[in-house]
């Protein structure tokens, strides 16, 4: 496993996968994100980031349910792979290691 | 009704991603977008989302996007088939060069001159300027006006005054000299953010009665005329004798107004004549339109309590360099830059044409590739590297050409001391950018075509040996680029024959006297020197009795401002209609002479009489105008014995009676147009700058005379801006001269890039049918029938191209306006003169390579190769 650090859009789309369950697709994953950060989040980068992180075969997409909302065209929902959750792991791990050196400074 | 997202944006979606559930999610936020924010804003919603995808997924999935390795190996085989062609390279690259070359200066020029202010959030930075409601002209507001919106006007932060002049400066030790200078409340550096080098800046209590005068210097002035004095703060400097104390030296890169380099601190209500210009700064978030509003709402009651200010006056706020500059010029700039950018399309079609043209002969190279299995895409690709290795030498080319220019260009904005501070001529990132964009169309402009038509190759028939027309026809493709060409030629020759014929109309000699041998010089009778009008009377006086005993010159004359060099407006009014308000008389060239001016500069008086030495400073107050004045207000000679009204120095109308006519030899070049101007006794005028014009007896040298009259009567007064009368003229007119020098140059390369393109493409054209020639000529066709076709068949496009750009023209032509160099959009010349031009050029370029095939062997060019 390469030293690959998570981007920090990257690292956002796979948190939000893991807190919205069997509900993760394109439109929630986005409005999760305005929701959270405050900022507009623009649709094609979500759907980028998702095509990205599946290629590199941290999360997995699979069809969902199809509605008239929709124009009759199935969602992709994803949930990440062990891998993904690896890691997102590694990476946490990494930035408490970094917050715990920096705590000192900062209070 | 229920709202579909934009079909052609989802289509771009789909041909980018192929992902059905991408466009699903975007349906779905898209007509939640629609309940929630309306139609329009969700579709410019989804086309963003689709732009964003365009711009990241476009470039794969066009197959552009590729492997570096396989680029390397791309650029090597296009490096290999340039070298392989290197006239093709050279001309195209030269091609290139020029037709991204000439915009870009012309956008150097455009960019560099309305650049930003240097300052923090320059777009806040607004003109603020009340205009007259009958005539739309800029009237100066008045001190009481800057009073109540320096109060507090919603959405306008600051609000200063200012009036730009030129002073005398002087010091102990120090020469004595003049500079730009600018009267400025101290709200104008504050609301600039201006920083001192050394120093402060100007204080509200700087304006406090009994205050001292103060003044601060640009650090070119420190630097050269103080020789960079440590202890400048503090020192004394004389302002038009006037002593002030320096409190700070501002930056090098700080002029405001344009090119000032001294400013005193004023308060508007000093001086309630003076003419006032108001600059502000705009609060965040607030809008010019909403601020102008909001100020001319307070006009009604400013107009009731000061009768200067006209009823219903209009208040208009815009940018500061865009408002200086003018609104109108930025439009004419624009629309002149857009058409010169056609020059790029031109050079781009004519490489294109060159490209097809070698593209016809590689057929079999392209099928070799193919055959091994490169694929189209790949082809397409090496290709359209091709084309950018080409436009990228044409687009160091054309900034080798471009950045010169602009450099010529300001050196002479700065000769003719009209370079504002701001303007920035160098190699910006706008003028880097702008150069890329071309480069990137002058690639597309000139690759797609050519690649697409060359990769498509049938790999049967490209095999087969012995081909004999060497490659598929390039159809009708390489007519309608000539047409295109040929068009947009038309387009640009015509608006550039326009613009340099305007500004050629400018540089035209101004005066139907004699320019010859006319030397000129300037003095400045400083107050602290010659206090009061006696003693420069004295002077001047005595220096003309002097000249006048002097043999070896022939002739002279003092004035306050030559013919040709620009000259100070006054307002004037005949005493009739002195009832009308003095903030709407119009302005009139003015110009203070002395006896022998008239005769100088064969001026003969039509009606009435010169001046004469019994109009002094006591006798009654004379003025002579010239039959220009006549023509602009609409009177006729016995308009002498008639009065009329100038406004002093302190703004009150004085009569000077109208005691004579003068034919009008240009006094100003104005657009080459003669100017209403009046003239004014040089001894009942305060006149501190004099111009002396001299004119030697044959042989001798009048400068050195001069100067030595002036010293034996003042040893300390320098003799200024020694230079022949043409020169002066010469250099009011650079302006013109420039930009007639550069449309010349753009309508040049139009010319010669159009015809050199139609030679190219008939050439080949020609070529390509030596088969076809070859059997008619066997068959006994005539040579007059081949060469008439061959020459026929160029000609075509090239006639269809023609009426295409002449109707082009006619439909944009009247954006030209006529602000800029007084340009006549219908000049008769131009229009004749331009496509019957082009006519000849594309006959004379088309029958060249017809006279050729008609005299070519048959029996050679029906053998197989």
């Amino acid at each position: 496993m390469g030293k690959y650090l998570l981007g920090e859009f990257e690292h956002l789309v796979m948190l939000s996968i893991l807190g919205l369950g069997d509900d993760a697709y394109g439109v929630s994953i986005t409005r999760d994100l305005e929701r959270r950060t405050g900022k507009p989040v623009a649709q094609a980068a979500t759907y980028l980031t998702l095509r990205r992180i599946e290629e590199k075969g941290w999360a997995v997409g699979r069809a969902g349910e199809a509605t008239g909302r929709r124009g009759g065209r199935v969602k992709r929902c994803y949930s990440l792979t062990p891998d993904g959750i690896e890691r997102l792991r590694k990476s946490r791990e990494m930035l408490l290691g970094l917050w715990a050196d920096a705590g000192e400074a900062l209070s | 009704m229920k709202s579909r997202p934009p079909a052609w944006a989802e289509r771009l979606v789909d041909r980018l991603t192929r992902s059905p559930h991408l466009l699903g999610d975007l349906q779905e936020e898209f007509e939640d977008r629609c309940t929630r924010r309306g139609r329009t804003s969700a579709h410019l919603w989804y086309w963003r989302q689709a732009g964003r995808l365009l711009v990241a997924l476009g470039p794969r999935a066009l197959g552009l996007w590729m492997h570096p390795g396989e680029l390397a190996h791309d650029i090597r085989t296009a490096l290999r088939g340039v070298r392989r062609a290197p006239g093709l390279t050279t001309a195209g690259a030269l091609t290139l060069g020029i037709g991204i070359g000439g915009p870009t200066a012309l956008f150097g020029i455009v960019d560099g001159m309305f650049a930003r202010l240097p300052v923090p959030h320059p777009e806040r930075v607004v003109s603020i300027r009340m205009l007259d409601p009958a005539s739309g002209s800029a009237v100066s507001p008045t001190a009481e006006a800057y009073a109540a919106w320096q109060a507090g006007v919603r959405g306008l932060s600051h609000v200063g005054a200012y009036a730009p002049d030129r002073v005398a400066i002087a010091s102990e030790g120090v020469v004595p000299t003049r500079v730009a200078s600018a009267q400025i409340t101290p709200d104008v550096l504050t609301l600039l953010e201006v920083r001192p080098v050394r120093g402060r800046t100007f204080v509200d209590a700087d304006l406090r009665g009994g205050a001292e005068p103060v003044a601060l210097i640009r650090e070119d002035v420190w630097r050269s005329t103080f020789g960079a004095d440590p202890g400048i703060l503090g020192r004394t400097l004389r302002v038009d004798g006037q002593p002030h104390t320096v409190v700070g030296v501002l930056p090098q890169d700080f002029g405001f107004p344009e090119q000032q380099r001294l400013w005193t601190a004023f308060d508007p209500s000093w001086d309630r004549t003076r003419g006032l210009r108001l600059v502000g700064r705009l609060a965040p978030d607030s809008e010019a339109s909403a601020v102008a509003q909001a100020m001319a709402a307070t006009m009604p009651a400013l107009a009731r309590a000061d009768t200067l200010i006209p009823v219903g006056a209009a208040v208009q706020v815009e940018e500061y360099v865009v408002a200086t500059l003018g609104v109108e010029t930025r439009r004419q700039l624009w629309f002149l830059l857009t058409v010169v950018t056609s020059l790029v399309v031109i050079a781009a079609a004519n490489v294109a044409a060159l490209l097809l043209a070698r593209g016809a002969t590689r057929t079999s190279e392209v099928a070799v590739r193919i055959a091994m299995g490169a694929g189209r895409r790949r082809v397409i690709r090496q290709l359209m590297v091709e084309a950018s290795a080409l436009a990228g030498v044409g687009m160091v080319l054309g900034l080798a050409i471009a950045v010169p220019t602009l450099g010529a260009f300001a050196r002479v904005m700065e000769n003719r001391g009209s370079l504002p501070y701001w303007a920035d001529f160098g190699l910006t990132p706008g003028v880097l950018g702008f150069t890329g964009a071309l480069m990137l169309l002058a690639t597309l402009a000139s690759g797609v075509v050519p690649a697409l038509r060359t990769s498509e190759v049938d790999l049967s028939a490209a095999m087969k040996a012995g081909n004999p027309r060497g490659g598929r026809s390039t159809g009708r493709l390489l007519p309608t680029l000539v047409g295109l060409e040929m068009a947009l030629s038309c387009v640009l020759l015509i608006l550039s024959g326009l613009v340099v014929k305007g500004a050629l109309a400018q540089i035209q000699r101004p005066a139907d006297f004699d320019l010859a041998g006319v030397l000129t010089g300037r003095i400045v009778l400083e107050d602290f020197a010659y206090p009061g009008r006696a003693a420069r009377d004295r002077f001047i006086g005595e220096l003309g009795r002097r000249l006048d005993e002097d043999g070896s010159i022939a002739s002279f004359s003092f004035t306050s401002a030559l013919p040709g060099d620009g000259s100070a407006a006054v307002r004037m009014q005949l005493a009739h209609r002195a009832d009308e308000p003095v903030q709407t008389w119009p302005f009139t060239q003015s110009r203070s002479v002395g006896l022998r001016f008239f005769n100088m500069f064969s001026m003969s008086v039509r009606s009435g009489r010169g001046f004469t030495a019994a109009d002094r400073e006591r006798a009654p107050r004379v003025a002579v105008v010239n039959e220009a004045f006549l023509v602009e207000r609409a009177l006729d000679t016995d308009v002498v014995g008639r009065s009329v009204l100038i406004p002093d120095a302190d703004g009150t109308p004085v009569a000077h009676e109208v005691v004579g006519v003068v034919t009008d030899p240009g006094v100003s070049v104005d657009d080459g147009r003669r100017v209403a101007a009046v003239f004014l006794p040089l001894r009942q005028d305060e006149v501190e700058g004099l111009a002396i014009a001299v004119r030697a007896a044959s042989g001798d040298d009048a400068v050195a005379r001069l100067r030595s009259h002036l010293a034996a009567l003042d040893p300390d007064l320098p003799l200024e801006r020694v230079m022949t009368l043409e020169r002066v003229i010469q250099r009011e007119n650079d302006g013109g001269r420039v930009f007639g020098l550069l449309f010349g140059g753009f309508g040049l390369a139009a010319l010669v890039l159009a015809i050199v393109g139609l030679h190219g493409v008939v050439s080949f054209t020609a070529h390509q049918r030596r088969h076809e020639i070859g059997v008619m000529r066997a068959l006994g066709a005539p040579r007059a029938r081949v060469i008439r076709q061959t020459t026929g068949r160029g000609m075509r496009p090239v006639l269809i191209g023609l009426v295409a750009g002449i109707a082009l023209s006619w439909l944009m032509s009247p954006m030209l306006g006529d602000g800029l160099f007084g340009t006549d959009a219908r000049d008769p010349l131009v229009w004749t003169a331009v496509p019957l031009t082009l006519l000849v050029g594309g006959l004379l370029a088309a029958v060249g390579p017809a006279l050729r095939a008609a005299r070519a062997d048959p029996a050679r060019a029906l053998r197989p190769e």
